[in-house]
Formats: C-alpha cells, sequence, structure tokens
C-alpha cells in the first residue's frame, strides 16, 4: 500500500516536468516581441518595454529562462506582477484559501445531492424518482454554469435577497456571513457536479445491481439492505471515485467564471484579472498552482480508489 | 487422405522454447515459461491433437507454429524450410501455408465488415483478383463449408455462432493452407453445432489432406478427430503418441490422471477417478525437474532434481521418470 | 452432412435474424438493430431536428432572420417578446431572433472546428500509442497526463489571454483541452480492438501492419469515438460561451451565443431579466441534443434489447430481489402419489418482455427432486434450463421475467405465494445456490471470510467470532488447505477451483436441504472439474443432500445424477432414471444428443442433429422438436405435445414413444474412431 503511493507519488515527476514546461512556454505563444506585447502594444513607452525586458529576462535563451523561472517556483517564487509590482506567490497564497473554500463547499453540495440522488434512480430504474433524478442530471449537464449562477442570482439575491448578490467575507472574520456569500457560488458549482455524479452513480448502481454477485448475495438470503449497500454499493463506487476526481478538476476551472459573477477574490479572478491585464507571470503563476492543486486531486482520488479496489491495492 | 506419401511433414518444432518477461503481482518481475523444449512434426492429411489444461502453452504452441511468435530456442520449419528467422514481408509471403482458426468466432471476425470483406482479405492478399472474382472466389469457399452465399454479405452479429466458426475455416481455407492450426474451435458452440463441425473438418481433411493442429481441453472430442495425440503440462509436452494407444494405456501419470477424470457417458470406458490434488503451479517460475510433480502421485525425489528424458514407449514418447 | 444450423435451415423469415450466440438467457436478449428504427427514436429524431434546424438557420441566416441583427433601434430597447420582434430586442433595440439566428453561426463553427483540431491531434497520439506501444507509447502518455492535469477552463483561458479570442484562436484553445482525453481514448480503444482476435487473423492471414491499421482498427476504434465527438460538441459549446461569457469571446461585432449572454448581463440583467432566456436556452438546448444523441449511439452500441415493451404494470415493477409471479389461477396442490418429494414444480410457465410483447421462455415444466437424491437438468444452451433453475428460487429479476403460471412446492410450501421475507429464509437455509462463474459470482470487493461470515449470520443470531469459526469449518468441509489464511483472501487472489469451493461452502453454511448447482464445472479445468466433482458427491453422502445439477455434459452427468430431464425449446422432452434414459432413450431428441457426444457413434438416422433450437418466441408449432426430429410425421406438425407417462417414472413428450426404437448407448460399438465412419454418414 505505502510502496503504491510512493511509486504514484514519483509518477506525478514526469508529468509535472511537462506541464510546468507547458505553462512557461505560454511566454513563447505571445504574438510578436513578447516585451512589447506583454508591457501594453505599440503604445507602450520604451521604459516600460524595457522594464518588462528585464524582468522576464527575455534576452537569456529560453531554455535558460525556463530553467531560472523552475528553479524560483520550486521554491516557491513565481516573480513579481508586471501590473503591479507585487508578489505573485503572495497574492496566491492570500487568495487560495478563498478559492479552496469555494470548491470544498461545492464539492460537499455535489457529494450531498448527487448520491443520494444517483442511487435512489439506481435502485428502482423507471419509477418516479428516476425519472426526476434523470430530467435533473440531464439539465444540469446542458445548462451553462454562469447562466445557472445568474438565475440563481436574481432570483435568491435580486428578488428575494436571502444571500447577497456579490461580496465575500472571510472564514475567520465570520464564519456566517462566509457562509451566506460562499452558499450561492457553492450550490451553483455543486449542482453541475451532482448532476454528472447522480449520472454516474445511477449507472454504476443499476450495473452492479446486475451482476452475478449481487445474484449471489440474493441466493444466500440476503437482506434488500445487506444487498444494497453491503454488495452493489461498494462495487458502485469504484467507478464513480473517477468521475469525481475529474469533476474536482472542472470545479477549479468553473471556479474562475463563479468566482468573475460573485466578486469573490479568490484565484480566478486573480487569474482573469492577470489575463485582461497582460500580466504573464500571475497567468503563469495560478496557472502552475492550479495544476499543482489538481494533480494533488487526483493523487488523493487514486488513493481512495486503491483503499476501495483490493484488485489493485494487492498488485 | 494421400495415401502416396502418408508422412510428409509439413511443418515442425525442434527443442522449441518460449519465455515471456511479465511483472507479476507485488511489482516483481518473473519469466513465464510457456513452452519448453517441445518437439512436434505434422504430417500431410493428419491431425495432430493437442490437449492440456488452461494455462499450459497449447495456444503459444500454436502461435509459434505459425510464427506469429518467435521462439527464444529451437527451430521452426515450414515444410522443411527454416523460417524461425524469417520475417517482414517475406514471412508475410509464407502465411498463405498456415492458418488459425480461433475460439472465439465473434472476436474473430471485424463486427464491421461483411463476411464476404473479411474474406475476401485472406483472399487478395494472395491473388490479383477483380472485385467480382474475389466475391465469386468467397461464394465458393463459402459453398465448401456448406454456408449459403447469401451469407457473404452478413455481419457477424447476424450469424450464430456455428455459422460463423464454418465462415473462419473458409476464411482460413482462402489462402489453400497446407496446415491449419484450430485453437479450441469447438468449446464455444453447443453440442449439435459441435458435430456438424467435426463432420465438416473430417471432410475437408479428407479431400484437401490439410495437416491439422487440433487443440482442446476436451478428450473426447481430440480422440473423435485427431491421429496422434500430445499432452501438455505447463509448457512440456509430457506424452506424445498415436491417438488408440494413449487413450487404452496411457503412459504418463498425468494423462492417465486426465483420462480418468474425464467423464465418459460409456460406463465400460469408465476408469476409477484419479483426482489429482491442487491447481496447476503457475508458469510463473515452474517446478523443478518435472513440472507435474508437485501433483504426481508416484512422485519421488529424483523428480525434483532431474528433468525427465524422452522415453519411447510402443510408437510414443513419454517424459517421466516412473515408466 | 445436414444443411448448416440456423435460418436456411430452419423455420423460414421469422428465425433471419439470428442472435450473437449468448448462452442461454442471454442469446435472446441480444438483438440484431436496425438503423431506422433506431433513426426513429423521439431520443434521436429530436436532437438531431434541433441540431439540424440550428444548422440550417446558421448557414442561411441572411435569407431567414427577419432583421439586420446589428441595425440598432434606440427608440426601442429592451423590448420585450412581440410581433414586431418575436423574441424582443437588447439594450440597443437590436433584434434578439436575428441575432440569435446570425450567433448560431460562431455557436456551431467554433465546436466543430474544435473537435476537428483536436481529433486531429488526438487520432495521430492514440493511434501511434496504441498501435506501436514501448517507449514511445511512454512518452505520448506523459503528455496527454500533463495535458489532462490542467484544470479544463483553466488551459483554455491561459491560451486565449494570450494568442487573443477569434474565432479560430478560442477554437484552438479548447482543442488543446480536450485533445488528451480524445488520446487517451482513442488510445484505450485502439488496445481493446488489438486484443480480439480478428486482428490476429489479420496478421495471420499476412496483410501488413499499417493495412490493418487503416481498415480494422481506425473503423472499430471510430464508433466508440462517435460518442465522445457528440459529447464533446456539447462540451465545447458550454466551454466556448463560458469564454465569451468572461469577455474572452469574439470581437465585436462578431457574436456567439455567449456573447449575447455577456451583453446582456452587463447592460440588462436587473432592468430586463428577460434578456438572458433566449441566449441561454439555445445553448442549453443545442448541448442537450449533442448528449442526448451521444447517449443514445452509446446505448444502441452497448446495451441489448433496448427497445424491450415492459408488459409488466408499472407499478409493480422492480419488485429487486424477487422474480415477480402473476399467475391467472392458483393451481391446487397435486394429491402427492407416494413420498413427497422435496422440490416439486408443477407447470412453472416463465415469460420475458421482448421487443413485441412477452416471449415464453419455458413452458409448462416440471419434474420433482426427492430428498437426498441428484437431478440432473440437461440441454442446450438456449432450452431454459438456467431459467428454471433460476426461478426456483425467484432470482430473475423482474423485468424481464415474470412467472405466469404453474407451482414451485418446496416441502409442501408453494414458493410462488411466498413474500420476501419468508423467501429469504428459504434462500440459503431451505435451498442454495452455485453458479457456473464462480470468480464473477462471487462479490469481488469483500473478503472470502465476510462473505461466508455474511451467509451465516444472514440466518442465525451468532456473533461475529461464532460466525469465524463456521466459516473455517465450513472451508475445511470443502477441503480448502489453510482455511485460517484464505478467510482474509480476496476471491481473485484464489484459484478457479478454490473460489468454486468457497461458493459451495457458503451454499452450504446454513445445512440447507437442496443444493441447485448450475453448470458449476463448465468453467474449471478437468482435473479440477474431477475434484469439484467429487466434493459434491462426498457431501452428498454426509450432509444427505438433495442435488439438482443444471448441466449441458451428458457425460459429467451420466456419472452423477439418480434421474435426468431432458430439456428442449422451454419444455421439459424427457424424464427418466439415468441408467434408463442412456440406454433406451424414449425420445428422439434425448437419442440425438446422445448420439452426438463425441466418441459415441451410433449409427442410424439419428446420429446427425441438424439446426439448432429455436430462440423463444419462433417455436414451431407441434412438437417443438419436430424440424430436426428424423421421425417426424404429418401429425408431429400440428397442435401441441403433451408429457406422457411411458413407464414407470418416467415420461417423453413425443408421440410415437410406443413405435420408435431408439437407440442408446447399449449396442456396442459405443466408441468409434471418426475415421471409421467415413463411409457410414447419411447425406440428407
Amino acid at each position: 500500500m505505502v510502496r503504491l503511493v510512493l511509486l504514484r507519488l514519483l509518477s506525478v515527476v514526469p508529468v509535472l516536468l511537462v506541464a510546468s514546461s507547458a505553462v512557461f512556454l505560454l511566454l513563447a505563444l505571445v504574438p510578436g516581441d513578447p516585451a512589447v506585447t506583454l508591457a501594453g502594444g505599440a503604445d507602450a513607452t520604451p521604459q516600460a518595454v524595457a522594464h518588462v525586458r528585464s524582468q522576464l529576462h527575455l534576452n537569456d535563451p529560453l531554455i535558460v529562462q525556463y530553467g531560472r523561472w523552475l528553479g524560483h517556483a520550486a521554491i516557491g517564487n513565481l516573480g513579481n506582477s508586471l501590473e503591479t509590482g507585487q508578489s505573485v506567490a503572495r497574492q496566491i497564497s492570500e487568495r487560495f484559501p478563498v478559492t479552496l473554500g469555494l470548491v470544498i463547499a461545492a464539492a460537499l453540495v455535489g457529494l450531498l445531492v448527487g448520491v443520494p440522488l444517483g442511487i435512489a434512480s439506481g435502485v428502482r430504474p423507471g419509477r418516479t424518482v428516476d425519472a426526476g433524478a434523470r430530467f435533473f442530471s440531464t439539465l444540469g449537464l446542458a445548462v451553462p454554469g454562469f447562466w445557472l449562477a445568474i438565475i440563481l442570482v436574481s432570483v435568491f439575491a435580486v428578488h428575494w435577497r436571502i444571500f447577497p448578490s456579490s461580496g465575500y467575507t472571510g472564514i475567520s472574520t465570520s464564519f456566517v456571513g462566509w457562509l451566506k456569500c460562499i452558499t450561492l457560488p457553492a450550490v451553483t458549482l455543486g449542482l453541475l457536479v451532482a448532476a454528472t455524479l447522480a449520472r454516474q452513480l445511477r449507472a454504476a448502481v443499476v450495473d452492479a445491481l446486475d451482476t452475478p454477485y449481487v445474484r449471489t448475495a440474493w441466493a444466500k438470503g440476503g437482506t434488500r439492505r445487506s444487498v444494497l449497500f453491503r454488495h452493489a454499493l461498494k462495487n458502485a463506487a469504484m467507478p464513480v471515485v473517477t468521475v469525481f476526481g475529474i469533476q474536482l478538476g472542472f470545479l477549479l476551472g468553473s471556479a474562475v467564471i463563479v468566482e468573475q459573477i460573485f466578486s469573490i477574490p479568490g484565484l480566478g479572478s486573480y487569474m482573469l484579472g492577470g489575463i485582461t491585464a497582460h500580466d504573464l507571470p500571475v497567468v503563469q503563476g495560478v496557472a502552475i498552482v492550479f495544476v499543482v492543486f489538481q494533480m494533488f486531486t487526483s493523487l488523493l482520488v487514486d488513493i481512495s480508489y486503491t483503499w476501495l479496489n483490493p484488485k489493485v491495492r494487492v498488485a | 487422405m494421400n495415401h502416396d506419401a502418408p508422412d510428409r511433414p509439413v511443418a515442425e518444432l525442434r527443442g522449441v522454447s518460449c519465455h515471456f518477461k511479465v511483472r507479476i503481482p507485488g511489482g516483481r518481475r518473473g519469466t513465464v515459461h510457456a513452452l519448453d523444449d517441445i518437439d512436434l512434426v505434422l504430417t500431410e492429411g493428419r491431425t495432430l491433437g493437442l490437449v492440456g489444461e488452461s494455462g499450459s502453452g497449447k495456444s503459444t504452441l500454436a502461435r509459434v507454429l505459425l510464427r506469429l511468435l518467435r521462439p527464444d530456442r529451437g527451430q521452426v520449419l515450414l515444410a522443411s524450410q527454416d523460417i524461425t528467422e524469417t520475417k517482414g514481408s517475406a514471412l508475410r509471403q509464407l502465411r498463405r501455408h498456415m492458418q488459425l482458426v480461433f475460439q472465439d468466432p465473434y472476436s474473430s471476425f471485424d463486427p464491421l465488415a461483411t463476411i464476404e470483406s473479411s474474406i475476401g482479405e485472406a483472399i487478395s492478399v494472395h491473388r490479383e483478383l477483380s472485385r467480382s472474382g474475389r466475391a465469386q472466389r468467397a461464394t465458393e469457399l463459402l459453398d465448401q463449408v456448406r454456408l449459403p452465399s447469401a451469407f457473404a454479405h452478413r455481419r457477424p452479429r447476424e450469424m450464430s455462432g456455428g455459422q460463423l466458426q464454418r465462415a473462419a475455416i473458409a476464411r482460413a481455407l482462402a489462402t489453400e493452407p497446407e496446415l491449419l492450426a484450430l485453437d479450441e474451435p469447438l468449446s464455444s458452440l453447443d453440442i449439435a453445432t459441435q458435430v456438424q463441425i467435426v463432420d465438416l473438418l473430417h471432410e475437408l481433411q479428407e479431400r484437401l489432406g490439410i495437416a491439422y493442429l487440433f487443440i482442446s481441453h476436451d478428450l473426447n472430442l481430440v480422440r473423435t478427430l485427431s491421429h496422434r495425440t500430445a499432452v501438455m503440462y505447463l509448457g512440456r509436452i509430457v506424452e506424445e503418441g498415436p491417438v488408440e494407444q494413449i487413450y487404452r494405456d496411457p503412459g504418463h501419470p498425468y494423462t492417465q490422471a486426465l483420462l480418468s477424470a474425464s467423464p465418459s457417458l460409456d460406463p465400460a470406458s469408465r476408469r476409477r477417478r484419479i483426482v489429482l490434488q491442487g491447481d496447476i503451479p503457475s508458469p510463473v517460475e515452474p517446478p523443478t525437474g518435472c513440472r507435474f510433480r508437485t501433483r504426481c502421485p508416484l512422485v519421488t525425489a529424483i523428480c525434483a532434481e532431474q528433468e525427465p528424458p524422452p522415453v519411447p514407449v510402443g510408437g510414443a514418447t513419454v517424459r517421466c521418470h516412473h515408466l | 452432412m445436414a444443411e448448416p444450423e440456423g435460418p436456411s435451415g430452419l423455420t423460414g423469415p421469422a428465425d433471419s435474424v439470428t442472435t450473437r450466440n449468448g448462452r442461454g438467457m442471454a442469446a435472446f436478449m441480444a438483438r440484431h438493430r436496425r438503423p431506422t428504427r433506431f433513426l426513429r427514436r423521439p431520443s434521436v429524431a429530436l436532437p438531431l431536428l434541433w441540431l439540424v434546424l440550428v444548422m440550417v438557420g446558421a448557414a442561411f441566416a441572411p435569407l431567414i432572420s427577419p432583421h439586420d441583427p446589428n441595425v440598432q433601434d434606440l427608440l426601442h430597447p429592451d423590448a420585450g417578446p412581440g410581433t414586431r420582434h418575436l423574441l424582443g430586442t437588447d439594450d440597443l433595440g437590436r433584434d434578439v431572433a436575428s441575432r440569435l439566428i446570425y450567433g448560431a453561426r460562431l455557436s456551431m463553427q467554433v465546436p466543430f472546428e474544435t473537435v476537428s483540431i483536436a481529433l486531429a491531434i488526438a487520432l495521430v497520439i492514440g493511434l501511434i500509442a496504441g498501435f506501436w506501444q514501448g517507449w514511445i507509447d511512454y512518452v505520448l502518455m506523459r503528455v496527454t497526463d500533463a495535458g489532462l492535469a490542467f484544470p479544463p477552463l483553466v488551459l483554455a483561458l491561459a491560451v486565449v489571454a494570450i494568442l487573443g479570442s477569434s474565432a479560430n484562436d478560442v477554437a484552438l484553445a479548447i482543442a488543446a483541452v480536450i485533445a488528451p482525453g480524445f488520446a487517451r481514448f482513442i488510445r484505450g480503444q485502439a488496445l481493446a480492438v488489438k486484443q480480439e482476435s480478428f486482428i490476429e487473423a489479420s496478421s495471420a492471414i499476412g496483410s501488413a501492419p499499417l493495412r490493418i491499421m487503416v481498415t480494422r482498427i481506425l473503423p472499430n476504434v471510430m464508433t466508440g469515438l462517435i460518442v465522445q465527438i457528440a459529447i464533446a460538441l456539447g462540451g465545447t459549446l458550454l466551454a466556448e460561451s463560458g469564454l465569451a461569457f468572461l469577455g474572452l469571446g469574439p470581437p465585436p461585432p462578431a457574436s456567439s451565443w455567449g456573447s449575447m449572454l455577456r451583453e446582456a448581463y452587463d447592460n440588462s440583467l436587473l432592468t430586463h431579466p428577460w434578456s438572458l432566456v433566449p441566449s441561454g436556452v439555445a445553448i442549453a438546448l443545442t448541448v442537450l441534443a449533442f448528449n442526448t444523441l451521444g447517449d443514445a449511439i452509446r446505448d444502441n452500441l452497448t446495451t441489448t434489447n433496448t427497445t424491450a415493451k415492459p408488459s409488466v404494470p408499472a407499478r409493480a415493477r422492480n419488485r429487486r430481489g424477487l422474480t415477480m409471479v402473476s399467475r391467472p389461477q392458483v393451481p391446487v396442490a397435486p394429491a402427492a402419489p407416494g413420498a413427497p418429494a422435496l422440490l416439486e414444480v408443477r407447470d412453472l410457465t416463465i415469460e420475458f418482455d421482448g421487443e413485441h410483447g412477452p416471449l415464453r421462455i419455458t413452458d409448462r415444466v416440471s419434474f420433482d427432486v426427492r430428498p437426498g437424491r441428484m437431478v440432473g437438468l440437461v440441454g442446450e444452451s438456449g432450452c431454459g434450463k438456467t431459467v428454471s433453475s433460476l426461478a426456483i428460487l425467484r432470482l430473475l429479476p423482474t423485468p424481464p421475467a415474470r412467472i405466469v403460471g404453474g407451482s414451485i412446492r418446496f416441502e409442501g410450501r408453494d414458493l410462488l405465494d411466498a413474500d420476501f421475507a419468508e423467501m429469504r429464509h428459504i434462500r440459503g437455509c431451505g435451498i442454495s445456490m452455485v453458479f457456473q462463474d464462480p470468480l464473477a459470482s462471487l462479490n469481488p470487493a469483500l473478503t472470502v471470510g465476510s462473505q461466508l461470515v455474511e451467509a451465516v449470520r444472514l440466518h442465525e443470531k451468532v456473533s461475529r467470532k461464532a460466525g469465524r469459526d463456521r466459516a473455517l469449518r465450513l472451508l475445511e468441509s470443502v477441503h480448502i488447505p489453510d482455511p485460517g489464511r484464505r478467510l482474509s483472501a480476496y476471491p481473485h487472489q484464489l484459484s478457479g477451483g478454490m473460489r468454486q469451493r468457497v461458493m459451495i461452502a457458503m451454499a452450504l453454511a446454513c445445512y440447507p436441504k437442496l443444493l441447485i448447482a448450475d453448470e458449476p464445472t463448465t468453467a474449471l479445468d478437468v482435473t479440477v472439474q474431477a475434484q469439484i466433482v467429487e466434493l459434491l458427491l462426498e457431501l452428498r453422502e454426509t450432509d444427505d443432500l438433495a442435488v439438482l445439477f443444471v448441466t449441458h455434459d451428458l457425460a459429467l452427468i451420466s456419472e452423477l445424477s439418480d434421474e435426468i430431464v431432458v430439456m428442449y425449446a422451454g419444455q421439459v422432452v424427457e424424464q427418466a432414471p439415468t441408467a434408463d434414459l442412456f440406454s433406451r432413450p424414449a425420445h428422439p431428441y434425448t437419442a440425438a444428443l446422445l448420439a452426438a457426444q463425441p466418441g459415441v457413434r451410433s449409427p442410424g438416422p439419428s446420429a446427425l442433429l441438424a439446426g439448432h433450437v429455436p430462440p423463444a418466441g419462433h417455436h414451431p408449432d407441434g412438437c417443438r422438436f419436430h424440424p430436426r426430429c428424423p421421425y417426424r410425421e404429418e401429425a408431429c406438425q400440428i397442435g401441441s405435445m403433451e408429457l406422457s407417462d411411458v413407464g414407470p417414472s418416467r415420461s417423453s413428450r413425443c408421440r410415437r414413444h410406443g413405435e420408435l426404437d431408439l437407440s442408446g448407448l447399449g449396442e456396442p460399438p459405443a466408441v468409434l474412431h471418426h475415421a471409421d465412419l467415413a463411409g457410414q454418414r447419411d447425406e440428407p
């Protein structure tokens, strides 16, 4: 088990190298002279261009630049914003908990809604519960997240005024305040995750209930509860865990949009600001943090999968 | 059968071994001894039955014989020509002489292609024929296996297992091979269909003089179809000889156990069931000396130390220390 | 030689749909599907219609749209839907309907462009990695791993941020996001297709590797890929509108549905909420259409029998774990002649939902199992033997199965009257079952020990400790070496023979009186089969266990059972003590089965069994065996044939049983070499 986890950790290294070089090479995609473009285009003052050039060491060969950038990133130095001159790493460390809180809250909503729905619908395919759940998940997969967010805002914030339509209170400042401002964004993201989870879990439960080992469980006199929970669900959970891992990545990406709509000062809005201002270090910094976070979650998912699936555990 | 040259060898294995490197549970690497020191001759118009339990290396043997796999040691001969090292397009040129029929007829046909197109592929690789010429040849081949020509335009899932297995035989015949390896061709079929295919195979052999390598785990089937029989255990041939001698008077303790364990309808031919203990050991790092020693009722000290040499017994060859 | 089995040899066009030769129940579940029927399904037709509508609209936008999408009418901003402006106007007074139609151009272009780019990249990577494997596979897969390590939208955002947000740039950015997933999928498919024998068949024929890749692997990979493509198209539309919403949409005046939403959000969210509806609905509907289409294709590729019309009333459906019984009238208990049987199956009739209404799988099946006896239930695949055996413990799932007639009496109690609680008690305590495939039949996620202990504790209130002790003794009783260690093993860690021993131990956990064994040795090697057979014989002696042994292997059952029941096409055709059945079969089918056994050939017209078992729904009139019967007469082809007594404790379903003298195994030569038979075969 421990050996397996270590091996899995080791396998992250080459992937991280390739991904980080991709992030770095965003620079190479910049059209024209990067220094000019990043400094604000053709009207940029020569001083601004020179500043960008020196700060990003654009005169060095690309490989040297990458080596320096990677070395700095490894010790937590992601450079300074071209726009404000602030340390990118510090900004990220301030904003990261905000996004993390949102993602965790959304994941919880997704699990709390998606799992019961998926089970109920998988156990009784064809019934009303199932029809409702399928309608919900089909819709959830088709509706753009930001549109859902807007609808939720106009209903719960504008019309009924239950939740604030935007703004953010830190969890350490006031838990209730945090809860209030995180609810709508978390529900928005969570419902989309729930739609996928419910759908996958339904299919997995239907499949599991149709297996020979479930027939064996009935044949030995199993109660409905033991057959469903002990025999079917544990096996049905395996594919769903993988899907959930993928969904966490999806959450991270969608958080960018939702943070924008609800004006939440997280990583997403930081990145978006960086994008509009052509602030390359900010974009690169947030991207690499997102990548590391995503790889970390998929690592966790793999480990829990190992725990669920004895075949992987022993092999 | 061609009585003028009854023993003309079509293909031959000489001292063939085949090992694979695998990763075994726990992350270590091991070597699968799929085949070890195999000698075998296939003769024109004759059937060699190959029996053994799962994991004994029967399928690997067929694939080495057809040079779909390369042996690690030994020689593969096709009509006295050494083809062990042949590869690339030279090897593809030789493929027409030896064909293969698989266990699962559904998996052995492209589900998207019609039967005609699958058979046509086999025709076109070796013959320059127009489209209509190929279609006509395909119909002839289907006729040989007694399928109506309408089946040419069907897809695999529109056919039954037996029909598809006939089509598989037709495809194999398309290249006019001298050797046909049949890898458990009947084990996914119902008994009535089995009989029909057995009849067909027998008839084709009489007419075309093809040599068969007939692989099966069903001893009764091997008995009806083959002229000689080879018994495999864990990558080795433990006994080989004329079919009647092997079934009447098996020499190797494994053959004896296998025959006694195989159920028979005929109460007179039933033997006292010798029940072997345990399972076949893993072909990864198999037992030293005689591979059967871990389950053999006759085992003694020598069995672990020395590999038994081949001993001629009548027309057969047996590898056992205790004859 | 007979006619080939199947359509041409049998009952005409009704049989022309032959099935993938699945075993038993599976045989009729798998159906050939026709494309026209697929297109006519609402879940396919509606989304297709919508997509065609959108695309035609986009292509002919100038002809169709009522207004110029960019003409501003500042006197009528933010108008609601009306006759002049079908969907109202936006904040600049532009006609929303026209903007929607023009917006469809970009909103459709980007997904198709994106998916084409991604597919082009992914096909190259995926096929190369899947076909050649080795180090190139390793390198390519690490690159795709890196691609997958980016949260989806983040990568697209970063690329668009740098490149710009024209339609082509956006397509490129999103393609970079979805290509790695595609590549992985294609590689996986290619690897799976490579495993199929038909690839090896092509190599054996002598086809060149490149030809195999293009003509065999690529088309088979594409079928699965179509589903992925449909879903990716929807996903791309969502991503594009997401980007546009973030302000990274097409530069004005060009617009897509996403940028329309952005404008509405910026300018009229509070004043004119209607403006958010048209473009939002258009996006949702189109994504829905792509997804639904993808699902429908997937269902068509993977599942079987999706169009079966359930004939079971909705209320009664899905009573999980108990086959539904709907008998028109409950039969009266028959007066027991002599000693009562342990199990009395009478007139058991089972129906399955089929494409064209219910199919009768078994028809009035009757047999007895007396205490301590072993009864063999034999027949070819598709004859209904497994269905009958599962019906006894009511293990057939409803839908599709229903028991529509007959009775199953166990110790005098009709199991078809029992509710779930009663049935649960009988399962395991009264009757136990062992299945064909022990690996699939044991739960892969639970240890052997926990599954054994559960079997005990479901029926007896004993402590975990006591349950474990019992489990240990059970493993000992089925001769598993080192049972203490095996308790903590998972099924996949055991050998096939060992797994079947575990299954048997589990079945015996609560001392049942009857064991139903459904092909328990079919998946095992001969020497292991012998071990299991010895074990069953031993348990029968020591535990005085009655056994119903379901098998297709006549030779095996001839060595084991006291009585034999032969089934054909859903009916019992003959029933007799084992020795009598083998020496003097009373039904031509039995005789033909015996003659078909390898190594046993008795000359005579019954020596060949042409054709195959007709599937349910295609049973001929009269005697169901008559199309294959060498002794058939006119009268055999009409009416229906009844089971009648033909001797002490024997019955047969043949109207000529009195006149026929069928050969069994009594006459020599019992074993012939095939070559000797060459001259004896009759060509019909």
